[in-house]
């Protein structure tokens, strides 16, 4: 039949079309999940580095616009995160970052919830944290609070509880379209020795 | 032929029809069913409600976690403040009372402001009710006191100075229910300026930025790592850097509660009784309701609310009569067989200023919007700088300058100060937002050094700032190498400004400086700081002492004085009592002058010879600024601190209680005792950052149309099987 015949080459090409944009997409959106767990590996390489040259910024690679400046760790989650400069796009594609500010406040960390800090969704008061600083210094954190904020009617506050750690990624964390307006609040406190020297 | 066709097409259509109904249906019902798997990978109820502990953590006090996992409290903080002044003089004394709500055995940590120029003389500790009057002791030798006391399960109280205005007070062994109340003493001289006297108490501490990079200095880091946070000993929020290696000691937490004078966190009552000397026209206090009585020329004052939050300073301002202002006074005091001055002394006014003697001038304005200057302190910069702005005439040229992070300026070159371009540093003013660090170095010397084309015209710098910085020292420096020919005036902003910082930066720069805590003095307090500007400078002040009279004073250099500011000079006499007539000279507009004073000492006077000491103090600590070694000036320092029993970098108050309290089985827990956000300061505005790819997304639609195409293919290959029935 004509029709069919006609339907044919336009299903062919329909086809084609539906392939090449699916395949876009999906490879599009699988090189998101891989970037960020293979750049991590490098990433750990540059903070071995950063570390043995006593916290120096270390390229991951030479054209990278950011450094490794911590490492977050998860115990009980099994998560481990090279933590990098800033929060660009650029730099959360490849890690949390840290946020840079007046430094009167708590340490700030932010990342994707669909990569690196998805399990931010498993953290509970009292699971602990990990931090280590660019001198190999490991400090200790018990999250304290976890909480929903609307980025669209309150800012961050760092200076609330200085010497905190607050994760943030954005809630909720399935859904599809990025760009909403809630963030997921981590807050942890660091866990002061009873022992201690003056 | 024709209706065969139309039938034939009808069936293909019916054939279709169906077949494309069957897709449908089913394709979204398949997809419906791979949304679920996805949906179903996730918990969909979350077992822990994140808003539950909403309460707990927003209550008033400042939770911990002790190693059980317990709650527990920090001490309940509540001061009193009495001010005792007479002339020149204010003796203060504060008292600060811990109670420990909690059952445990705690050490409060508080770190607390003081004025920058207080001389703190007396420590005493009361325990219920024992008294124990604390030992000025070396930093080092108070530190181990404290220690061993704390290690025995006695109560003690070690009181240091971080800054001249930034000290820490630690609390050890105070049981579950027991209070202790620590009282401090210091003489302070009082402000003198422009005709008005004032005195400032501060209560809070802007969180200061520090600058620099962490720094590897404690051994306890390589031997234990997890430890070396644990390890510090004021509980700060910050690691010690490279450019502010005692940062843990001058970055105590704020309270994340916002301070009210009807609840306060931490409340302080404050009295006074003022004794001028001289009939006033008006007292006032700046940012608090005051309830005052005379009697005989002196006058009662306490809050008209009786106590109020420690979340601003605490200005105290009075004014004599026109005609009766003070153009002259000394005070004495014979201490320890020795004998001490205070004098002060009124340059001549100039009767107006001549217009035609206004030199233009280049005017660069630098701005701080770094995070802290957020909520009323950035609104009271705008309108300092628009009120500044409009003060400027046609000749002279201006430049603005906003640091945060980074440094961004008006103009890369100072402007003319055209209407034009006034009308765009007004917009560039407007626009002008807090957020960010404090990174003042590069601002200064954009502001003092770089493009410096030195014409015929004189250069101001005028520094609006909150002054929370850990580096000061570092910028004292930077100022006093690039001054030059330039002149830095200060300008505070904010409920509780970090005036050390003010005071000494324009004193390195040559300038004044200026406070602003309110709105609603911006406008006045800029007018006047450029009319003290515009006004003839009072230069080469020299003090001649009656023959025979040995005198080390300070300043030991009097500076240039801009109008209305007094000769301020703080003597040592030695042995023997000074009589005779000291003689004050300078130039001031082009002619000489000179005043005399007759050296009568009088009534004995508190705490001429503490004011004599502190300033001597200052003095020499400027010294590490101009570049001498900071042993050489401890060498100095410390027998001065000791024998005047002062607070000081290299002596710390100690007291100790005999008593052994504390049960040797009971653990003593560490919390610091936070401070009350200054007030109108914004919690800090930072947008949270996008943290969301759209991969999931991607990751969805992508299946989503290959298994549509899947389909499509699929259905091809039906086709292909029903190609003959439809020929």
């Amino acid at each position: 039949m004509l029709r069919w015949q006609c339907d044919r080459g336009v299903r062919r090409v329909a086809l084609a079309l539906l392939v090449l944009a699916g395949g876009w997409q999906f490879l599009s959106g699988a090189w998101i999940q891989a970037k960020a767990v293979l750049a991590q590996q490098l990433i750990a390489a540059a903070w071995s580095e950063s570390l043995a040259e006593q916290g120096a910024p270390v390229k991951p690679w030479p054209w990278a616009d950011t450094f490794p400046v911590a490492r977050l760790q998860a115990p009980e989650v099994g998560v481990d995160l090279m933590v990098l400069d800033g929060l660009s796009g650029q730099a959360l594609a490849f890690g949390p970052g840290l946020m840079r500010f007046d430094q009167a406040g708590a340490t700030v960390l932010a990342g994707h919830r669909d990569t690196h800090f998805r399990f931010l969704g498993e953290l509970e008061p009292g699971s602990e944290l990990r931090l280590q600083d660019e001198l190999g210094r490991w400090r200790q954190f018990s999250v304290t609070e976890v909480r929903v904020a609307d980025s669209s009617r309150e800012s961050l506050d760092p200076s609330s509880q200085p010497g905190s750690l607050l994760l943030v990624t954005c809630y909720p964390f399935n859904a599809l379209r990025a760009g909403g307006d809630l963030r997921y609040l981590v807050r942890a406190n660091p866990i002061h020795q009873a022992e201690y020297q003056l | 032929m024709t209706t065969q066709t139309t039938s034939t097409t009808a069936h293909a259509f019916v054939f279709s029809g169906h077949n494309f109904g069957f897709w449908f249906h089913t394709l979204p019902r398949l997809v419906m069913a791979g949304l679920l798997l996805l949906a179903a990978t996730a918990p969909l109820a979350r077992a822990y409600d994140p808003l539950a502990d909403e309460d707990e953590v927003r209550s008033g006090r400042l939770f911990l976690r002790d190693a059980a996992g317990k709650m527990v409290g920090a001490p309940n903080l509540s001061s009193k403040a009495h001010l005792a002044i007479a002339g020149l003089v204010a003796e203060v004394e504060l008292e600060q009372t811990f109670r420990n709500d909690g059952d445990e055995w705690v050490e409060g940590i508080y770190a607390f402001p003081l004025p920058d120029d207080a001389a703190v003389r007396y420590l005493e500790m009361r325990v219920g009710e024992r008294r124990i009057v604390g030992k000025i002791r070396e930093r080092e030798h108070a530190k181990q006191i404290y220690q061993a006391a704390r290690a025995a399960g006695k109560k003690a109280s070690l009181v240091e100075q971080q800054r001249p205005n930034f000290f820490t007070n630690r609390i050890a062994n105070l049981g579950p229910g027991e209070s202790i109340t620590v009282t401090l003493r210091y003489v302070q001289p009082v402000t003198y300026e422009g005709g008005e006297f004032s005195l400032r108490l501060p209560t809070t501490i802007t969180p200061r930025y520090i600058p620099g990079v962490h720094r590897a200095s404690e051994e306890i880091a390589e031997e234990q790592p997890a430890l070396s946070l644990a390890a510090d000993p004021y509980l700060g929020w910050a690691l010690p850097t490279d450019r502010v290696p005692d940062a843990n000691a001058i970055t105590p937490f704020l309270n994340p509660q916002v301070g009210s004078d009807t609840s306060p966190i931490n409340a302080i009552t404050i009295t006074a009784d003022l004794n001028p000397g001289m009939p006033l026209a008006e007292v006032g206090a700046a940012y608090h309701e005051l309830a005052i009585t005379r009697e005989q020329g002196r006058y009662r004052v306490a809050l008209a609310s009786r106590r109020s939050e420690m979340d601003r300073d605490f200005v105290l301002r009075w004014r004599a009569v026109a005609s009766q202002e003070p153009q002259a006074a000394y005070f004495a005091q014979q201490w320890e067989g020795e004998h001490y001055g205070l004098l002060m002394l009124m340059p001549p006014a100039v009767e107006g200023t001549q217009a035609a003697a206004r030199l233009p001038r280049e005017t660069v304005f630098v701005v701080d919007t770094s995070g802290s200057m957020g909520g009323v302190s950035i609104v009271q910069a705008r309108q300092a700088l628009t009120t500044a702005l409009l003060t400027l005439q046609p000749e002279d040229a201006f430049n603005i300058i906003a640091f945060s992070d980074g440094t961004r300026a008006l103009s890369s070159q100072s402007l003319p100060a055209s209407r034009h371009n006034v009308q765009r540093g007004q917009e560039f003013v407007r626009l002008l937002q807090a957020g960010g660090g404090t990174r003042m170095l590069p601002a200064l010397q954009r502001a003092l050094g770089s493009d410096a084309e030195q014409g015929e015209r004189l250069r101001q710098v005028v520094f609006i700032t909150d002054g929370a910085v850990g580096n000061e020292t570092e910028l004292f420096t930077e100022i006093s190498n690039t001054l030059g020919s330039n002149r830095l005036y200060t300008v505070g902003i904010g409920s509780a400004p970090n005036s050390w910082f003010m005071r000494k930066a324009a004193s390195f720069g040559r300038g004044t400086f200026t406070h602003i805590g309110d709105i609603s003095e911006a406008e006045s307090r800029m007018v006047a700081l450029f009319e003290q500007i515009a006004a003839p400078v009072a230069a080469g002040i020299r003090v001649q002492w009656p023959v025979g009279v040995q005198a080390e004073s300070y300043p030991a250099q009097i500076p240039d004085l801009y109008a209305g500011q007094p000769v301020m000079l703080s003597t040592a006499f030695g042995a023997q009592a000074p009589a005779g007539q000291v003689a004050v000279s300078g130039r001031i507009a082009g002619s000489d002058w000179s005043r005399t004073l007759e050296l009568n000492s009088g009534a004995d006077h508190a705490g001429i010879a503490s004011v004599w000491a502190r300033r001597k103090i200052e003095s020499l600590l400027d010294e590490k600024v101009t570049g001498r070694a900071e042993v050489l000036v401890r060498a100095d320092v410390l027998p001065l601190a000791l024998s005047h029993s002062l607070l000081s970098p290299y002596t710390s108050f100690v007291a100790v209680e005999e008593r052994i309290s504390r049960p040797a089985e009971a653990d003593l827990q560490r919390k610091p005792v936070t401070n009350v956000r200054p007030k109108g300061q914004s919690p800090q505005p930072y947008a949270y950052p996008r943290t969301a790819t759209g991969s999931p997304g991607q990751l969805l639609l992508g299946a989503l149309l290959l298994f549509v195409a899947m389909m499509v293919y699929v259905m091809r290959r039906e086709e292909v099987d029903h190609a003959p029935l439809a020929v």
